[in-house]
């Protein structure tokens, strides 16, 4: 169990960091957020078959999905302590604890989860993942579950009037409810269990959302138009606690990071081409699909918005420089 | 290691420590005892986010639209209308009282709430008009069990919290459950009346039918503005709540005049204790919960089950002789908080839909209120209806009977249960 | 212990104070959060997270007033047997000394959980108020339960029929 294997990580790390040996089996624990079917689980599953060969079978990986060890916070804090080893935590989360991750919501910043994927190799989002450092985590890297787009009940959305007065679904984000406050719509948080009735009966109008939550809570059951904005992206970050990291020796430390880089560029793959499939998907269940081409008409609100977290931080109008040139 | 923790549980709940502390104590020897003592200070932080959830809400609210009801003379007259129309047939009084029951378990959403109401209400009126008294108490603590079925209910926001699932369609599915209970207990009532050969009574004048339906549609406002604005769109099952208590409050302010403002701060104080029942269970069945999966016991569990039998019907057998026996001597929300996360990977292997699970199991685990030992249901009828409790458990039984059959059929038709919520789609 | 039992009923009353407090906020802000959305269609950012904020101070405060008023879930029917026998008191005592040990246990484990140092940096998601608000009903809560658990701890011994 977790326990009792955690119990083994912390001592057999230790043994194998003090003494410099490496005949230690190790026994890591990762938890996440999303369903077993998510690209972030088969991202988890890869990084253990990674570990295992990497290491000669030395090193394995107990994952804990869909926030069997709790929320987000509650993840954190036993990565802080060294009873959770790794995390994936959604950029969502973090951006609440640190300002700088919100860059990654800045609206029209990509026009594909292709080009997203490129900007965790900009200084800005190095930079966000050494600053997790004084919190007690390795950021490792960025994975992501896909753009987020618009999914309405009626119209499809060619420019702000079209949702102007609308109630639109939001996960709760300082910058995700600033942009649709400024796009002049209702940003409405809601929990997840409530959105499919919700949209059904008509509290809500429509949904900010990735593919791959459309596909999995079955929306298009319901809803008729999607329109491929690309607003923003949804990533998360791959963290390992310090307590764990700092407890194996510097070859173990060398197989874990070479494990994690190869999985999450098998899992970014893995995401880009669900983007794809995930769409084939939506558009054979018989939902109008709209491209929105040019996003010229949010220009005001897109400026709007740079400019404000621009100034929040340095590391968000660095972001941005590298990304939107 | 696992003995040890099980022997921990079983010995504090003995020893009457609140079920709620017994799931954190339990947890936290399980910590030290395995000696991963780095996740101790992870207790509060995640005891903290076992409550923070936007559906428990609709808990307070209800049990304060409950309380508001009653103290503003809403309950009362919904009575009254029940009496004039079912009044005056064999055993009206109760009829009465299982329609007066359903009436009231569209607005409220605990068992416990409504059998204590309606104890003090209808069983003294029953006994004047010469009813037995233990069958008085037992149709009371009987047709109480509608208010966690018929919406909204508290059980199925818990179901609906603790298994993801949408609360809205689980008030939906339990509608028809609710109709068939108090078909099953009017047909027991009429069966015990044939039997011991009770007179009807003159019936009401029309003026008078009249006038209690006028004084009842105030009342009535309550449960159709829930259904309609939830079926409309205008709120969330959650928000219904906070407006079931806004409107209850309006017409017991302003029509019947009954509450004041004055009764306000007792009103939250009631709420606060009997909400706090329930939800510091939640939040430590969290806790519990974490040391169930970090020991991955659910999927084990499942594993097991799915080994055991491979027929979906068998196993639902099972799990309903289970629930029966765990209700016997827990209480059925402690219950239900505790085996969901349990359960939701088993039924996910058998494909069971998790809406008509769930209505299965709170319904299952609702009658636990009314069996011995542990049955507070019992407990409440028989202090306030003044009766033994060993004549009470005798004369419940039929209606206990009738109940557990209406189990096995929902059990076995789960369109009877998913029918209303395939409705709106 | 008559400063014990004084203390827990001045403690009873700050909590009747608060649950008054917290239930009112919690009913307005989800009321008027359906209002602003529905009515003005213009929903309110913090409406459901200050609720949800209040619905925790509320439980925590309301399950140690449940103690101090003998309402919580309990089972009975093995202590009962004892009713009116010397070993009832003992028992009595004994769960409510268990809930003592208890709530020490979590007021420790609390003071090393809210003097992390990134338990400053957290914010909530939609007001970005510190989440140190919120977390605080915890050891506050705990501290009450502490004070009624004692309480009734001494109070055990007191009576001879059992009644709490
Ligand atoms: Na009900
Ligand atoms: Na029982």
């Amino acid at each position: 169990g977790c326990v009792s294997g955690n119990e083994n990580t912390t001592e057999s790390g230790a043994n194998g960091g003090g003494s410099g040996g490496n005949g230690e089996n190790i026994n890591f624990s990762l938890t996440h957020i999303t369903q077993e079917s998510h690209s972030w689980h088969k991202t988890a599953e890869k990084f253990g078959e990674e570990l295992e060969e990497r290491s000669d079978g030395r090193m394995s990986l107990e994952i804990f999905a869909a926030g069997q060890l709790g929320s987000e916070q509650d993840m954190l804090q036993q990565m802080e302590t060294g009873s959770v080893d790794f995390g994936i935590i959604t950029n969502g989360y973090m951006s609440t604890r640190n300002t700088e991750f919100n860059a990654w919501f800045m609206p029209f910043v990509f026009d594909s989860l292709e080009e997203a994927t490129e900007a965790r190799h900009t200084d800005a989002a190095k930079e966000m993942l050494a600053n997790l450092e004084s919190q007690g985590f390795i950021g490792m890297d960025f994975i992501f579950a896909g753009n987020r787009h618009i999914l309405m009940e009626g119209d499809i959305v060619t420019s702000p009037d079209d949702v102007q007065g609308k109630q639109v679904r939001v996960i709760g984000s300082p910058s995700i409810q600033d942009f649709w406050e400024a796009v002049g719509a209702g940003p409405t948080p809601m929990p997840l269990p409530e959105v499919y009735t919700s949209l059904q009966t008509g509290v809500i109008d429509g949904i900010d959302i990735d593919l791959d939550a459309l596909v999995t809570e079955k929306y298009y059951e319901i809803a008729d138009n999607l329109t491929l904005t690309n607003h923003m992206t949804w990533p998360a970050v791959v963290m390992m606690s310090q307590e764990s990291y700092s407890n194996l020796s510097e070859e173990d430390q060398q197989i874990v990071e070479e494990a994690m880089s190869a999985a999450v560029e098998w899992g970014i793959q893995e995401a880009i081409q669900r983007e794809e499939s995930n769409l084939e998907e939506v558009e054979a269940q018989g939902i109008t699909v709209h491209h929105l081409e040019d996003a010229g008409a949010f220009d005001e609100v897109t400026k709007e918005i740079r400019e404000k977290y621009s100034q929040e931080s340095d590391i968000i109008a660095s972001f941005l420089e590298s990304t939107t040139q | 290691m696992v003995i040890v923790t099980i022997i921990i549980f079983i010995l504090l709940l003995l020893l009457r420590v609140p079920i709620a502390y017994v799931l954190g104590i339990t947890t936290i020897s399980y910590i030290i005892i395995s000696g991963s003592t780095n996740m101790l200070i992870t207790v509060p932080q995640r005891l903290f986010s076992g409550l923070e959830s936007y559906s428990l809400l609709a808990i307070p609210l209800f049990m304060m639209a409950g309380e508001v009801m009653n103290k503003g003379g809403i309950t009362r007259r919904l009575v009254q209308f029940a009496q004039s129309i079912v009044g005056h047939f064999k055993g009206g009084l109760a009829y009465v009282n299982v329609i007066a029951n359903m009436l009231l378990a569209s607005i409220i959403g605990s068992a416990t709430a409504q059998i204590a109401m309606m104890s003090r209400t209808i069983v003294p009126e029953m006994a004047k008009e010469g009813y037995d008294r233990n069958f008085s108490v037992a149709t009371t603590a009987s047709a109480g069990l509608l208010g966690p079925i018929i919406p909204p209910s508290m059980m199925f926001i818990i179901y609906g919290v603790a298994s993801g699932t949408s609360i809205g369609t689980m008030f939906l599915a339990g509608i028809m459950p609710g109709i068939l209970l108090s078909f099953a207990f009017a047909g027991v009532i009429a069966y015990i009346g044939y039997k011991q050969k009770w007179q009807g009574r003159p019936r009401r004048k029309v003026s008078d039918m009249l006038r209690s339906f006028i004084v009842v549609v105030p009342a009535l406002l309550v449960p159709v503005v829930i259904v309609v604005g939830i079926l409309s769109g205008a709120f969330t099952p959650t928000e219904s709540a906070a407006v079931a208590c806004a409107i209850a409050f309006i017409v017991g302010f302003f029509i019947y005049r009954e509450i004041s403002l004055k009764d306000l701060p007792s009103i939250m104080i009631g709420t606060a204790i009997s909400t706090s029942i329930i939800t510091i269970l939640i939040g430590m069945a969290n806790l519990f919960g974490w040391m169930l999966s970090a020991e991955r016991i659910p999927q084990a569990l499942a594993n097991w089950m799915t080994s055991l039998t491979e027929s979906t019907l068998m196993f639902l057998l099972l799990i309903n002789i289970l629930l029966l026996l765990i209700g016997m001597v827990m209480d059925g929300i402690a219950a239900l908080i505790i085996l969901v996360p349990i359960f939701m990977p088993v039924i996910a292997n058998f494909g069971i839909d998790p809406v008509h699970f769930g209505v299965i199991m709170c319904f299952n685990l609702t009658l636990g209120l009314l069996t011995p030992p542990v049955g507070n249901g019992l407990y409440i009828a028989s202090s306030l209806g003044e009766v033994k409790m060993e004549h009470l458990v005798r004369s419940i039984l039929p209606f206990l009977f009738i109940a557990i059959i209406t189990l096995f059929i929902l059990t076995y038709l789960p369109q009877l249960v998913l029918w209303i919520p395939s409705l709106l789609e | 212990m008559n400063v014990i039992k004084k203390l827990s009923d001045i403690v009873f009353i700050v909590e009747k104070v608060l649950a008054v407090f917290f239930g009112t906020v919690m009913f307005l802000s989800l009321f008027l959060g359906f209002l602003y959305r529905y009515v003005f269609t213009s929903p309110l950012q913090w409406s459901s997270e200050v609720a949800i904020f209040s619905l925790i101070w509320l439980t925590l405060i309301g399950a140690s007033m449940g103690v101090k008023t003998g309402q919580t879930a309990v089972i009975t029917m093995f202590v009962d047997r004892f009713y009116g026998k010397r070993s009832y008191q003992w028992l009595l005592a004994l769960s409510f000394f268990i809930i003592v040990v208890f709530s020490i246990y979590v007021l420790y484990l609390c003071y090393h959980w809210l003097s992390s140092p990134n338990i400053f940096i957290q914010s909530s998601s939609a007001m970005g108020m510190p989440m140190i608000y919120p977390y605080l009903s915890i050891p506050i809560g705990f501290l009450f339960l502490l004070i009624h658990g004692l309480c009734k701890f001494f109070e055990a011994w007191k009576y001879p029929d059992g009644e709490v």
